[in-house]
């Protein structure tokens, strides 16, 4: 394959741009011609398999004092490797080395075998078991626990069901009134997505099929996206920043179709969770059996999960629940500066003292 | 000059066409009809791969080749199997956890009979000591009647 990034930064250093859209031109050349940067480069152990599943395991530096695992539950349509995504803002990284023996689970790509799993499966037998193992591994008899978007609604409905390994829940921008999910819920109401029809031949969710959705979360972002991309294509660092962020856009994970079926027309179309009448396995989710101490994070830009979808978490449980409202949108707490500066400090205070 | 005013006009114009736009989209977004449409896109497309991927099944099936059919479900026994050996590794997690707690449950009880075996015996020497020296009071008050004159009634 031909480099043509060496042609392209001759180019953008020797021809000033003219206007906003020949920045935007030439950032959508960059975009379109410069490779992604690796991803989920942190050193790590796997720890568990199971199918597509796996468990990785950062270990905090040697002599650290011995401490509960803190477990990482990703949304299952991006790849885990977004909380790993660059060495200075790595949310798994940053926790390991604050001493938290952390640990993320890797749903894996599902392919069309595991087109019949359903959320009992993925909470019961994926989920609940991979916590068991963490514990294991850790020597620790419970678990602090962190679910970000749809990990973060899967997180809370485990601790619902299986409480017994929590120690402390955090839910990042986790969807749990989905009726107040925004564009995301106008796009995947009853009467408009068809969950049945949208499975592709193998029985999954294809990305084809939810890329349009988050293209329409901001479709003017779309082409002025660019604009950052240009300005950052002076400087190699920045234009890396960039783009691996681009990864997690681009990256979408197919959801298996029993799973997808079960969760958008419980969640999104009938929005059971809050009423606790979402069954899961013959068992219904009730989330005042979430009794261990709950943080409930909501991110005010956020478009994926408003806010508003995100807050009445912490009125449902029936243990203690705090709320903290981050000033960021859905990926920025993560990855943007903010990760570093403050979010990750916050959650290392709360799982060291159980409170931010 | 000119340069630079025309860089800011078009600047302006940029601006004007994003806050534009975005209204629009907002408006378009809100739309029933724009969102019923974009499902059925969804299913439209959908549906369009389905007919593709019959058209490769059915070819493969008159070569005598294996379907993704097939395949899939070969990868799904494999799945099954995966599953019960994980059902049966976690029960036997399960015995070892068990066996381990009985282990330390049988260390502690040889433990605590260690310890009240030493405790008893402890006991038995303590009261070994206080016969001995009942003994020797005995002993001794047996001797004292040489020294003491005797008392009782007379001999003969």
């Amino acid at each position: 394959m031909i480099d043509v990034w060496p042609v392209t930064e001759a180019w953008l250093r020797a021809v000033p741009p003219v206007d906003p859209w020949d920045r935007i031109r030439r950032g959508a050349f960059v975009h379109a011609t410069t490779p992604r940067p690796p991803i989920g480069v942190t050193p790590h152990e796997v720890v568990h398999t199971h199918d597509k599943l796996t468990v990785r395991y950062y270990a905090p530096p040697a002599g650290s004092a011995r401490r509960p695992p803190f477990v990482v539950v990703p949304s299952m349509i991006n790849k885990a490797a977004v909380l790993d995504l660059e060495a200075d803002r790595s949310l798994v990284a940053a926790m390991a080395r604050f001493g938290h023996p952390t640990y993320l689970i890797d749903w894996g790509v599902p392919a069309a075998e595991d087109a019949g799993e359903d959320v009992a499966y993925v909470l019961h037998d994926l989920l609940h078991r991979s916590i068991e193992r963490i514990c294991r591994h850790a020597r620790a008899p419970k678990a602090h626990v962190l679910g970000y978007c749809m990990g973060g609604t899967l997180a809370v409905m485990l601790a619902a069901l299986r409480p017994e390994r929590f120690l402390s829940l955090a839910a990042l921008a986790a969807p749990i009134r989905f009726h107040a999910g925004g564009r995301f819920y106008d796009f995947s109401a009853e009467g408009v997505l068809d969950v049945d029809a949208a499975l592709d031949p193998s029985g999954l969710l294809p990305v084809e099929a939810m890329a349009p959705v988050f293209k329409m979360l901001d479709p003017v972002g779309n082409i002025t996206k660019f604009l950052a991309v240009e300005r950052a294509a002076q400087d190699p660092r920045a234009l890396a920043r960039v783009l691996a962020r681009e990864r997690w856009l681009e990256e979408n994970v197919p959801l298996q179709g029993a799973f997808a079926r079960e969760f958008i027309r419980y969640g999104y179309q009938q929005d059971r969770l809050l009423a606790g009448t979402w069954p899961v396995g013959g068992e219904r989710v009730r989330l005042e059996r979430v009794t261990c101490p709950t943080l409930v994070l909501v991110c005010q830009g956020d478009r994926i999960t408003p806010a508003d979808a995100a807050r009445p978490l912490a009125d449902a449980v029936g243990g203690p629940a705090q709320t903290v409202e981050l000033p960021t949108g859905h990926i920025g707490a993560v990855v943007g500066s903010f990760g570093p500066k403050t979010f990750y400090p916050l959650l290392d205070r709360w799982v060291r003292e159980g409170h931010a | 000059m000119a340069r630079s005013d025309g860089s800011q006009m078009a600047t302006e114009m940029y601006e004007a066409w994003e806050k534009s736009m975005t209204t629009w989209w907002d408006q378009v977004l809100e739309s029933p009809a724009f969102l019923k449409s974009m499902g059925s896109g969804v299913t439209q497309q959908v549906q369009g791969r389905r007919a593709y991927e019959d058209a490769v099944d059915t070819t493969l099936e008159k070569f005598h080749l294996p379907t993704r059919a097939d395949l899939t479900r070969v990868a799904r026994i494999t799945s099954l199997l995966e599953d019960r050996l994980l059902s049966l590794e976690d029960r036997l997690l399960a015995l070892e956890d068990r066996l381990v707690a009985s282990e330390k449950a049988t260390l502690q009880a040889r433990i605590d009979a260690g310890e009240a075996r030493l405790a008893a015996e402890d006991r038995l020497a303590a009261i070994e000591d206080r016969l001995i020296a009942i003994a020797e009071k005995l002993g001794s008050t047996l001797e004292e009647p040489t020294a003491r004159p005797r008392r009782g009634r007379k001999e003969g």
